[in-house]
Parts: C-alpha cells; structure tokens; sequence
C-alpha cells in the first residue's frame, strides 16, 4: 500500500501537480496514521484473544454442568446475556467506537444463533437448520443494518440468503416442482442480485454488493446451466393451479431483482437494460427449457441432437452472461464485467469439455462464437468509452 | 435520544423479545393440556442417535399403522378408543386426539426426535432398544402437542439416572 502510494506521488511530482516538500508531507502523514492504527489492531487483537480465552472457559464450566441447570434457567441465562451483548453493541455504538460496536454486533448475532439452538434444544422444537437460520437473519436484520459496519452486514447476507432461498424451497416450492435444487439455486441468484444492486443506493451498503456479487457468481453459473431442463411441475403436483402459481416466489424474487435493478441510478440507463434483458433471458429458460428439452430429444440425428441438446442451452448462458457483463462495461463496473466474462469463458469451456465425439463441429461453433463475442466486446467497448466506462469504476 | 437511537435499541431488543415470546408459549404449551404417555420404539437399529436428537418412532399399536392407501393429514383418537382416522377432524365422540400424518406406512407426529446430552445418549439408546423408554406429551385441545420428558420405566429419565449410578463414559458408540 505504501509504495503504490509512494509510485503515485512520484508521478504526480514529475508531471508537476505537486512539489517534493508536498510529497514528503504526505507520506510522514500516512506513515503516521498506519502506525497508529496497527498499534490499535494490536491492542484489540490481545484483547480479544484474552476474552476469548476467558470466554471459552466460562462455556466449559457451563456445558459441564449443563444437565443440572434447570430448563428455564437456561433460556433466561441465554436470553440475559444476549440482552447485555446487545446493550454493548449499542453503548460502543453511541460512543461512535466502531471497531467495538461491530466487534460487539458479530458477537450478538452468535448469541442470537445460540438463543434459537437453546430453546430448541430445551423445548425439543423440530424443524430445519435452514428454517432456524431464516428465522436468525430476520431477527438480527433490522439491528445489524442500523448499527453494523461492512463485516456484521456481510455476516447476516452471507447467512441469510441461503437460508432463506433454502426455507422457501422446502415450504413453497420442493412440494410441486422438480428439481427443487434448481429452485434453490434460482431464488439464491435473484435474491443476490436485489442485494447487490439495492445497495448501489449509498456507498455504505457496499458489503451488501460484495455479498449479493458472491451469491450471484456462486450460485449462477449452475443455475443458468441447470436451468437449461427447465423447471417442471410435478406429475402429482398438490394443489398448485398451474407452472406459474407453483412458482410463485421466483416471480417474487425476480420482481425485486428487477426492481433492484430498474432504481440502481449509479448504472446508466443501457446498463441497466441490459441487466435486465438478462433476467427475462433466464426466466424465458426456467419456464421454456423443459418444452425445448423434449423437442431436442426428439431429434434423431447426432449433429443435429448437439445443437438443440448441447449448444443451444451454451448460447443461452452465454446471452445471460453477455448481457450482464454488457451492462457491467456500459457501466464501467470492472470487477462485475470481469466475472460475468469469466463466467462466460467457463461455459464454453464445459461444453467443449462434453463435445462426445463431436470435436470438429465443436470446434467450429466454438471459434464461430469466439469470433461472435469479440465483435460484441468490441462493440460494447466503444459505445461505453465516450462515457470513460471500463477502464473506471470497480 | 435521537429518533435513530431508539431505532437501534428497539431494534436491538427485537431477537430477544421475539425469542422470549417463544419461550414463554412453549413453557406454556408445556404445562396446559392432557398428560399422555406413548412407549417409543426405535426404527433404525444401527444408529438411533441423530447427532444430538435420539430419534425414534411413537406407539400407538395398531393404531399407529397407516392402512394402505392412506397419507398425508391424519390423527389419531386417543379417548375412548385408539383409533387412526384420516383427515383433519377428529369423529365425534372423539374426546382427544393427535394430529400428525401418514407417510411410508406409519403414523407420524414430528415429535419423533428428543434432544439427549451426549454422555447419556448410549445408555438411553439402549434403553429404547429394551423397549423401557415412553415420551409424556401434552396434547392440547387442537390436536397439537407439546413433548414434556422422556420416561424409562415410568420415571423421568433425569430422575432414573440419579437414581442408577454415574453414566457409562461419553463417546463411544
């Protein structure tokens, strides 16, 4: 961090923006606050090694005892000690200590985690571990979002998005559809891209971004591919009215994807269309791929069969992935362009991967499409420079 | 205090208000309603511990097989008679009843899994392998229930380990 700041004063110095005693003011200054702030670090680390240790012996003595502490005892003790986190979480909060109060916040969402395994366990409660983190990141939501720094928000999304996409899976939607896995995999994408593009509201939900990215990079590429079969009703599907009603909360979540999108103001207008095209390609495959499916299988002919089997499904990741890194460049989101391209790359190289025997027409179509993707970076890259897209923003 | 401020506490306290709440109707749950004693069975031989949940099935007797055909909602009518019925109401004349449903054969009340502490979990594995073990539930009257205690030969599985002797040592099963 120190030389790359060094480098640039060096060349602010030699094109003249700034004199040598500037230079040296600035870095004695750095040098100063980095000093300081490790010598905190320090402080805080022994601190905190120092609790812990305590900590863990005081839940030693406490799990050794355990069966003689009465049931009620137990859940008021838990209870008790999480009101006195949360009442630290808020004195550091009001001293403005924000290392402390995030320090503090983390330790109240754990404790919020083993206030729900304690009353489980004492009143023998049945139900998922998906359901139990649901109900977590709802409780710990509204306090971790008023008060917390980067760290507790990412916690909470890292958690709580799949654990609510597992939860909604399991009541809603496992019961009528198959494969379940795949719905799964779809809410845990829309719902990444909600949090990633909502937070585009004030720099200060950008740990909200950084999750929501992860969850889309994670969880998309396997749901665009999987979701190449479609989403199917089951033969016995209970009593969903039909595709669309048994559905329901994909349609949810992607009106707030969409939503998320469509008000994301620091994405020009184009970037966000083209997000947008990007969900309405991938629920025009949830909801048609099982249609097509049938129809390739019904191609006799091998050529033919890839093309509708293997490589049509391809062009559809890569339309979704394209889009998306279109937008990103549109944009001037490096690492969002990045991704989606990688994503992108990845998909080609797995069909290649699965060509079965059919390398020269494999190899064809794919420098085909090769030559198809430069032509439209190349395309997206001189409509975004004029706007100084690419090359800026991160 | 700032409008903000009462935000952050109100919102502070919410986990432990939500979950004190909770508490509060189970304990209930727990001590309103008709004691009912069922023996429990174990269905897996090999392994009835599910990480810390000893897992097992209920007894109803006969009454607790689902005849052919049958799953989904159903209940069974504990007083007068013993009887399983389909469906979600109870027959008349019916003047307790648990709720549940029928699924591979077997009528099941999502009760079927009792937290153990691990150093008593192979003793009391055994236990219901010897067919000494019966769950006391406290059935509402909705159909609902609440488990209270685990009972080996009668007794609350607390009380007939202290009066045993120590536990066999912890981890080994």
């Amino acid at each position: 961090m120190q030389g790359r700041l060094e480098k640039k004063l060096a060349r602010w110095e030699a094109a003249g923006l700034i004199e040598a005693a500037q230079r040296e003011r600035i870095l004695t200054w750095e040098r100063a606050r980095v000093r300081s702030r490790s010598e905190s670090w320090i402080r805080v680390g022994v601190i905190a090694l120092g609790a812990g240790i305590a900590g863990l012996g005081v839940i030693s003595l406490v799990a050794a005892n355990w069966e003689r502490i009465p049931d009620l005892a137990k859940v008021a003790g838990s209870l008790l000690l999480t009101a006195a986190i949360g009442a630290a979480a808020w004195e550091a909060n009001r001293r403005g200590a924000g290392r402390w109060r995030d320090g503090a916040l983390v330790l109240f969402q754990l404790a919020v985690v083993a206030d729900i395994g304690v009353l489980g366990q004492v009143y023998h409660l049945r139900g998922t571990l998906q359901d139990a983190f649901t109900l977590w990141a709802v409780l710990v939501a509204p306090a971790t979002h008023l008060l917390g720094g980067t760290v507790p928000r990412a916690l909470v999304v890292l958690v709580g998005l799949p654990a609510v996409s597992l939860s909604i899976t399991d009541h809603q939607l496992a019961p009528r559809l198959d494969p379940w896995g795949l719905g799964t995999l779809t809410l845990l994408v829309l719902l990444g891209t909600a949090a990633r593009f909502f937070s585009e509201a004030r720099p200060t939900l950008r740990a909200y971004r950084w999750v929501g990215t992860f969850w889309m990079a994670a969880a998309g590429p396997f749901a665009v591919g999987w979701g190449a079969d479609g989403l199917q009703l089951r033969a016995d599907g209970g009593d969903a009215a039909g595709w669309l009603a048994a559905t329901w909360p994909l349609w949810v979540a992607g009106a707030l994807a969409a939503l998320a999108v469509g008000t994301a103001r620091a994405w020009p207008v184009r970037a966000r269309i083209a997000v947008l095209a990007a969900l309405a390609v991938f629920a025009a495959e949830l909801a048609f791929g099982a249609a097509w499916k049938e129809a390739a299988d019904a191609v006799s002919t091998l050529p033919g069969f890839f093309l509708m089997r293997e490589f049509a499904p391809v062009l559809v990741s890569v339309a979704v992935f394209g889009l998306y890194a279109a937008g990103a460049a549109f944009a001037g989101r490096r690492a969002d362009f990045g991704f989606a391209l990688a994503l992108v790359a990845l998909r080609f190289l797995g069909m290649y991967m699965e060509a079965r025997g059919n390398l020269a027409l494999a190899g064809i179509l794919m420098v085909a499409s090769g030559a198809v993707v430069l032509a439209l970076a190349r395309y997206v890259w001189r409509r975004a420079a004029p706007q100084g897209g690419a090359g800026g923003r991160t | 205090m700032t409008a903000r401020r009462w935000l952050a506490a109100a919102a502070l306290a919410l986990p432990v208000g939500v979950l004190a709440v909770k508490a509060a109707w189970h304990e209930r749950a727990r001590r309103v309603g008709t004691l009912v004693d069922v023996p429990v069975r174990g269905y897996d031989p090999r392994d009835l511990l599910a990480g810390q949940y000893l897992a097992f099935r209920l007894d109803f007797g006969p009454a607790g097989q689902c005849p052919e055909g049958v799953r989904g909602e159903a209940l069974i009518c504990l007083r007068p008679t013993r009887k399983l019925v389909p469906g979600e109401r109870p027959p008349p004349g019916c003047e307790l009843h648990l709720r549940g449903r029928c699924r591979y054969g077997f009528f099941e009340t999502g009760l079927e899994r009792h937290f153990v502490p691990e150093r008593r979990a192979a003793l009391l594995e055994r236990l219901v392998r010897e067919r000494r073990v019966a769950l006391r539930l406290r059935v509402h009257p909705d159909g609902s229930a609440s488990p209270v205690t685990l009972l080996v030969d009668g007794v609350p599985w607390k009380d007939f380990l202290r009066r045993s002797g120590p536990p066999a040592p912890a981890g080994r099963r």
